[in-house]
């Protein structure tokens, strides 16, 4: 006997209103994308992306979120590990220490970075003095601010995916004779790379984004600390044009990001 | 060469201590009820968990010594583990799973290799199968990976947590056969934890009993048929069991005298074959009788024979031949004369437990 059909059609579906609601909540999303596209100037499309100040503007922004990724990575890494697998009691402060940033204004956090590492900081006067290195307004600042801001995306990935992990694989690699350090790079770390791979992603998208922390600590200086999101901000007041052309490129570039999480993020797909 | 085990831990509800010894070529069987501490005992020799008591040695090295503090990381035990469940590493290929333990003790990677085919071979893995990884095998399979990982790289013992289990029952029994082979092969102590005492006999040459973390009882299958010393093992070997005392060497069971001069002393377990019981319709009489009317409470036909539960005081299991069940009204609710045949009786000091979970065990 198969069930009626019909019956479990109707449990599925929502009441109308609700289904009024979301729509809105769908359309909300699409019609700013709409937007975008219904405006860009197609015709002058290939000139603008080419022109000077885009390219600056997403070279700087590629070179500078690659190495806020990596660096998520090198420190993120054992900050990760350490929180998942860790015994310490200072653990739980130290992963909302790491959560902070993720919900703090951007601006707030570009704000305390100045008052850490700017030139009158706290470390920044010093490192300042003694090796005459300035990190704000500067491309390394850039970095700094984008690794702020996109770290803690990596590390709690990360550390989702090592708390997920069976710990009897790390025993009976050790049973078998492997160091702890062969532990972790020849079983925890191929286990995990699934979470790596998003985290890294998620934390490469943030630090392309990053907007508030960068022009607060690093300025706004064409060709310097100027990156894509600071060039669409400048560009709306000068040439609209360029903004949405701008704009478009990050649009695509985050769904290059989307269709390489598309395992993680949307597992029914 | 031999494994010394005297192990005290505490883990969540189980409090474990443990004392045994495995001599070299011998395998011992760990066998007892769930909870009763198998695993965690493979565990600490592992030296996945640490002891909070007592002892580890093998062939006279200190592995680890609670009262000192000293501790060898299992990493240099040298133990050859198959866990439940295999733990495969899921990202390796089945050769270089069985690679692993020789490529960590610095063996070159070439020759690591080779070693791991040739002991996939062994273990009956195709070529085609090597580069595999562990998620396209079937149970047995993997099972076969698990045991060429643990012994490639020539441990010193060998420890198998339930080898079996994750096999089904058609390749149980070629399985089994094989294990044995390769148990036979190795020549370090070998401990097998088992729930299943047709793999303790198929596989070991001695068991041992573990119940709520004590051992109950150890020796031979024989032994443990001769004298069970607690009623989880009297169950396991099919056997009826009582608890009694005997005072003065007068063992009563049921407020009846049932022997006067019985060899032990104090606490008992009085274990009674099936096959030693007789039911009747007329009070059965003669010198080494003990009889005394039930009421039968259920009825199993066995391919042997019979198998009559009864109840009353002295509840137990009753197996007839086919010839034995002649005459008499089996139905569940009638009461017949049962018999015991008081030479058939065995009696041993019993091992009392910490903590009673008497009621798991209550049903024959």
């Amino acid at each position: 006997m198969n069930p009626p059909r019909r019956q479990l059609r109707r449990h599925g579906s929502l009441p109308v209103p609700l289904l009024g609601l979301a729509f809105v909540a769908a359309a909300f999303f699409l019609l700013p994308l709409v937007g975008l596209v219904w405006r860009a100037p197609w015709s002058r499309f290939i000139d603008l992306v080419t022109g000077h100040d885009v390219r600056s503007a997403l070279s700087l922004s590629l070179q500078c979120s690659l190495a806020a990724t990596l660096l998520s990575l090198l420190f993120g890494l054992p900050l990760a590990a350490w929180l998942a697998l860790g015994q310490s009691r200072l653990r739980t402060s130290l992963r909302v220490l790491v959560t902070l940033p993720m919900v703090l204004p951007p601006v707030v956090g570009g704000v305390a970075m100045l008052l850490a590492y700017g030139r009158n900081g706290i470390v920044g006067a010093p490192v300042d003095h003694w090796f005459g290195v300035a990190l704000p307004f500067t491309r390394a600042g850039v970095i700094l601010a984008e690794t702020f801001v996109a770290m803690p995306f990596f590390v709690l990935t990360v550390e989702g995916g090592l708390r997920s992990l069976d710990a009897r694989y790390g025993g009976a690699a050790a049973t078998l004779g492997a160091s702890p350090w062969r532990v972790f790079r020849t079983v925890t770390l191929p286990m995990i790379a699934p979470s790596l791979k998003a985290g890294l992603l998620v934390a490469w998208a943030r630090a392309l984004g990053e907007f508030g922390a960068t022009i607060t600590f690093a300025g706004n200086l064409a060709g310097e600390t100027r990156t894509m999101p600071l060039a669409v901000y400048v560009a709306l007041e000068t040439s609209p044009d360029l903004a949405i052309v701008s704009s478009l490129l990050l649009v695509v570039i985050a769904a290059c990001v989307l269709f390489l999480l598309r395992k993680q993020w949307f597992p029914s797909s | 060469m031999s494994l010394d085990v005297d192990i005290r831990l505490t883990r969540g509800e189980l409090v474990l201590d443990a004392r045994f010894q495995v001599a070299a070529n011998e395998t011992v069987a760990l066998l007892g009820p769930n909870g009763a501490g198998k695993t965690s005992c493979l565990l600490a020799i592992a030296g996945l968990l640490a002891l909070d008591g007592g002892r580890i040695s093998l062939s006279g090295r200190v592995l680890e010594d609670a009262s000192s503090g000293f501790f060898v990381s299992p990493s240099a035990r040298h133990a050859g583990v198959v866990f439940q469940d295999h733990l495969l590493f899921p990202r390796l290929t089945v050769i270089e799973n069985v690679a692993y333990g020789m490529r960590s003790r610095g063996r070159p990677r070439r020759e690591s290799l080779e070693l791991a085919a040739s002991w996939l071979e062994r273990v009956g893995i195709k070529a085609a199968q090597h580069r595999s990884l562990p998620s396209e095998l079937s149970g047995g399979q993997a099972q076969r990976v698990a045991l060429a990982r643990a012994l490639a790289p020539a441990p010193l013992m060998a420890l198998l947590d339930e080898p079996l289990a994750a096999v089904d029952a058609s390749a149980r029994v070629d399985l089994r056969r094989e294990l044995r082979a390769h148990l036979a092969s190795f020549d370090g102590p070998r401990v097998l934890v088992v729930h299943d005492l047709a793999d303790a006999l198929a596989l070991s040459d001695r068991i041992v009993v573990l119940e709520e973390g004590r051992v109950v009882q150890s020796g031979s299958i024989d032994d443990l048929l001769r004298a069970p010393r607690t009623r989880y093992v009297a169950d396991l070997v099919g056997l009826n069991s009582f608890e009694a005392v005997v005072v003065n060497g007068v063992l009563r069971l049921a407020g009846e005298v049932l022997m006067h001069e019985c060899e032990v002393e104090g606490e008992v377990l009085v274990a009674v074959h099936p096959r030693a019981v007789a039911l009747s319709e007329v009070e059965p009489r003669g010198p080494d009788i003990h009889a005394w009317r039930a009421p039968i409470l259920g009825v199993e036909t066995a391919l042997e024979g019979t198998r009559v539960q009864v109840g009353g005081s002295l509840p137990l299991v009753a197996e007839l031949s086919r010839d034995g069940t002649r005459g008499l009204d089996l139905r569940p609710g009638q009461a017949c004369w049962v018999a015991i045949d008081k030479t058939a009786v065995r009696v041993a000091p019993r091992r009392a437990l910490t903590r009673g979970t008497r009621e798991d065990r209550e049903h024959l």
